[in-house]
């Protein structure tokens, strides 16, 4: 016949709590750990994967926006040569219409004089040049 | 043995029990229940490993793009450095040349001005000379020397006078009637008469006839207004031996021009002792009739074909018509005030221009006269309208190119020195806007240009000389102008009279560019002129010799031999054509002449495809010839390949799916269609045109947006000069690029496409 022996159920009882609580302690506790350490070794290594990848995007934002401050550098430097070519070429400009202006202006008051004097002598010699002619045109055939 | 014992080995039988049955069952259960599991985590384990390599290399790129991103930023600054320092030294040049220009224009004007006052003196002192000679001769001491005049004339008349053709003909006509007019300023004796009326007898029995006394009628005017000396008329033929004509032929035989003011009364002297002094020989004619711009004289008996008819009040006119007994001449200017019975007087040359340096920077109408205001033109030689074309030997082939500076044209449509290419289109389609470009580009390049406009508005033609000035073109540039508000003659004459001013220049050895903007209305006043005249009309009313007209006039230009001075004359004839008709007399007739002809189409034009050219029907029958090696090199396969692209855009029109293949053409067609417009007054170097065209040819710019062709091209010209200054002079060599120098090209072009798509 079966029959419950109490002493044997409970130091089974005890037996078996007693192999939990070691199971626990020196086997799931540590795998648990275990587990845990490598998980979070794994999350560090795809955490740094991913810094890496948001400091190279960072990295080609601070570089876009660097060109293009060098871009606006290059156009100002550009601009303001333009600017300078305009002021040297409209002071040239000036300075060349100018100097034209001055030269045409002497050489009209000079040629007005030379003019004057010319047609002076050619009245005086106008006399005697029609009288060259009038020989010429009558004494030749 | 106690309980406890047999507990403690019940228990191990029951430990060893249980690890067994876990072991046995376990063994296989386990693994197939946490295998997949394994896999999971084995993969996320390779996954973290590799997110470590992913990270080590991001840290590499980062670095490296950081260094790149240095350099470009410096190279970036460095090239708008060099830009700027380039632009400033070209700025300074610039200036150096537009002051030097200006100082040289001023100095011209300083020489014209001091030319324009010699001349003026000399008139004015001419004037009193001749009125002091004329008082001087009419004095009683000069009595014998008068009479002198009169008996050399007669004596000559004596012995030389001769009865020209036409007047025999005319001798015949009247029946044997033949009028002589004698005028002196003193009645003659009539011993004198006979011996002139004997001189006539002479002269007709020496002709064939046998006159009688009786037929010479002579009518005796005296005219003290004369001075001295005897005129002396036989039928048409004047024989003028007065000392008023010889002092009026003074005023005009003397010029100085070119002696200081202190050698001027010496110059004078030598001038006058030069002055001819014989009897001055010419045919007279009365105008008979008078209308439409044509004139009907009777006499001239000699007249020449297209010789020049003096008329008085500076009117010239041109003889058109030999007929029976009149002759038909058209008038070359303003002819309200001519009567009928008016005198001409035959000039005995045919129709011509002055030409030489002093043309060059002015506008001139067709009879070489200045219209710009800008003073006289002070010109030694002229030259015939009408000259024959040189002849086979005297010309060698085209090889040498005539860059117009527009991409479509230069690489698709050369154009060679000494060649005739056509510019036919509808209008308002960008025929002059081609040819002024062409006369801009020529800038520097040693070239003189002339631009003939025929019956334009006055002010499209300002507008172009204008635009010719802004570019310093006109500093190498004749405009001859016949606008519409001249008569036809005018506009018949002006191409005749551009070609002989650009045969001056190419018979000395210079290279010329003559446009003749446009021939249609040139045959439209020569069909007036010939209707006026009488003259049957044919197709289209224009009359017979109409291909002549043309042929004629583009037949002169050419390129001559070494041994004729290697001289050319480049001819861009252009032609209006109504509704796109190609297949119309004129246009035919001129294509059949020309070497090639530009074909503008009003449909690209209005699609914004500018220079609106068809490729397809336009065509350089010189071609490659008349291309840089270089050029020819890039441009080689473009015609096909933009044949190709149209063909297929036509069908891609249905909509249907295209291959690849086919897609990929489309898009550089497109590409290559956006590259070859290009806007007005803005010529291309022949280098840059090789970039360019090479650039999108290689398909550089396939992975650029249309729109964004223009800019660039707009910067991958000074990025390639900057980078390769010597490319220009390699290309203008005339030679190919080799290997190493297209792998050279390619890698700048490469760098700067990569940067402009950044």
């Amino acid at each position: 016949m079966i029959s419950i022996n109490i002493s044997d159920l409970i130091w089974t009882i005890i037996n078996f709590l007693l192999l939990c609580f070691l199971l626990n302690h020196f086997l799931y506790k540590p795998v648990l750990r275990f587990m845990d350490d490598r998980q979070a070794r794994m999350d560090a290594k795809l955490s740094e994967e991913k810094d890496a990848r948001e400091q190279a995007a960072e990295n080609d934002r601070r570089l876009e926006a660097e060109k293009a401050k060098s871009c606006e550098e290059a156009k100002r430097i550009l601009s303001q040569t333009d600017a300078e070519i305009e002021e040297r070429h409209n002071a040239a400009l000036l300075q060349a219409r100018a100097d034209a202006a001055k030269d045409r202006k002497d050489a009209e008051a000079d040629l007005e004089v030379r003019r004057e004097k010319t047609a002076e002598k050619l009245s005086e010699a106008a006399p005697e040049l029609a009288g060259l002619l009038a020989g010429h045109l009558l004494g030749k055939e | 043995m106690g309980a406890f014992h047999y507990h403690i080995i019940y228990g191990l039988i029951n430990f060893a029990i249980l690890a067994a049955g876990l072991y046995f069952i376990g063994r296989k259960l386990i693994p197939k229940l946490f295998g997949g599991n394994r896999q999971k985590i084995q993969d996320s384990l390779d996954a973290a490993d590799q997110a470590v390599v992913n990270a080590r290399t991001i840290r590499e790129r980062i670095e490296a793009a950081n260094t790149r991103g240095t350099e470009e930023c410096a190279e970036i600054l460095r090239n708008a450095e060099t830009t700027a320092g380039a632009e400033k030294q070209r700025a300074e040049e610039a200036d150096r040349h537009t002051a030097d220009s200006l100082k040289a224009d001023t100095e011209k004007e300083i020489q014209y001005q001091t030319r324009t006052a010699r001349r003026a003196l000399t008139r004015t002192a001419l004037m009193d000379i001749t009125a002091r000679a004329a008082s001087l001769m009419g004095q009683p001491q000069y009595q014998k020397a008068r009479e002198n005049l009169t008996e050399t004339l007669i004596q000559r008349a004596e012995k030389e006078l001769v009865i020209t053709r036409g007047e025999l003909n005319a001798y015949r006509e009247r029946k044997g009637d033949v009028p002589v007019e004698l005028r002196s300023a003193e009645p003659l004796q009539p011993e004198q008469v006979s011996r002139i009326r004997n001189a006539v007898l002479r002269a007709l029995r020496d002709a064939g006839e046998t006159p009688k006394e009786e037929e010479i009628s002579v009518t005796e005017i005296t005219d003290e207004s004369l001075i001295g000396g005897t005129y002396l008329r036989v039928g048409d033929t004047v024989y003028d031996r007065t000392l008023k004509s010889m002092l009026e032929r003074a005023s005009e035989e003397v010029s100085i021009l070119e002696h200081d003011d202190e050698e001027m009364v010496q110059a004078l002297k030598e001038e006058l002792r030069k002055v001819s002094n014989g009897a001055d020989i010419y045919q007279t004619g009365t105008v008979s009739s008078v209308s439409d711009g044509i004139c009907r004289i009777t006499g001239v008996s000699d007249a020449m074909a297209g010789e020049l008819i003096e008329f008085n009040r500076d009117l010239r006119g041109m003889v058109m018509d030999l007929e029976k007994d009149n002759i038909g001449v058209v008038l070359l200017g303003d002819y309200t005030d001519l009567q009928e019975g008016d005198k001409v007087r035959r000039s005995g040359r045919i129709i011509e221009v002055p030409v030489g340096e002093d043309l060059i920077g002015r506008v001139v109408d067709s009879l070489g006269n200045p219209i710009d205001g800008a003073g006289e033109i002070h010109t030694t030689e002229t030259r015939p309208i009408e000259s024959p074309a040189p002849g086979v030997i005297a010309r060698r082939p085209v090889s040498v190119p005539m860059q117009t500076g527009i991409k479509a044209i230069d690489a698709l449509i050369p154009i060679g020195r000494g060649q005739r290419e056509l510019i036919i289109g509808d209008r308002q389609t960008g025929k002059t806007a081609i040819a002024l470009d062409a006369i801009i580009n020529q800038k520097g390049k040693d070239m003189i240009c002339i631009y003939v406009a025929i019956g334009q508005k006055e002010s499209t033609v300002a507008g172009c000389v204008q635009k010719l000035r802004e570019h310093d073109a006109m500093d190498y540039t004749i405009v001859v102008c016949a606008s519409a508000s001249e008569s036809a003659p005018m506009l018949y004459i002006a191409p005749y009279a551009g070609a002989a001013m650009g045969e001056y220049f190419m018979h000395k050895g210079k290279d010329v560019l003559i446009v003749y903007d446009d021939l249609s209305k040139q045959a439209v006043a020569y069909r007036e002129i010939s209707l006026l005249l009488h003259r049957p009309p044919g197709r289209e009313a224009y009359p017979g010799d109409v291909f002549y007209l043309h042929s004629r006039l583009l037949e002169r230009a050419a390129r001559l031999g070494e041994e004729y001075g290697g001289g050319s004359m480049t001819a861009l004839p252009i032609i209006e054509t109504q509704a796109g008709d190609i297949s119309a007399y004129i246009p035919t007739n001129v294509i059949s002449i020309t070497d090639g002809q530009i074909f503008l189409e009003t449909d690209l034009f209005n699609s914004g495809v500018r220079p609106a050219v068809n490729v397809g029907l336009s065509v350089s029958r010189v071609g490659g010839s008349a291309q840089l090696g270089a050029m020819k090199q890039v441009a080689g396969r473009l015609r096909m390949d933009l044949a190709q692209y149209r063909e297929l855009a036509a069908f891609s029109q249905f909509g249907s799916d295209l291959d690849k293949a086919t897609r990929a053409t489309l898009h550089r067609g497109d590409r290559m269609t956006e590259l070859l417009k290009q806007g007005q007054y803005a010529p291309m170097e022949a280098a840059d045109q090789v970039i360019s065209i090479y650039a999108v040819n290689e398909g550089f710019a396939d992975g650029i947006e249309l729109k964004q062709i223009p800019s660039y091209e707009k910067g991958l010209i000074p990025w390639v000069n900057g980078r390769w200054p010597e490319l220009h002079a390699r290309i203008n060599s005339g030679k190919k690029l080799d290997d190493d120098e297209l792998k050279k090209l390619k890698a700048l072009i490469a760098s700067y496409t990569e940067n402009f798509q950044t």
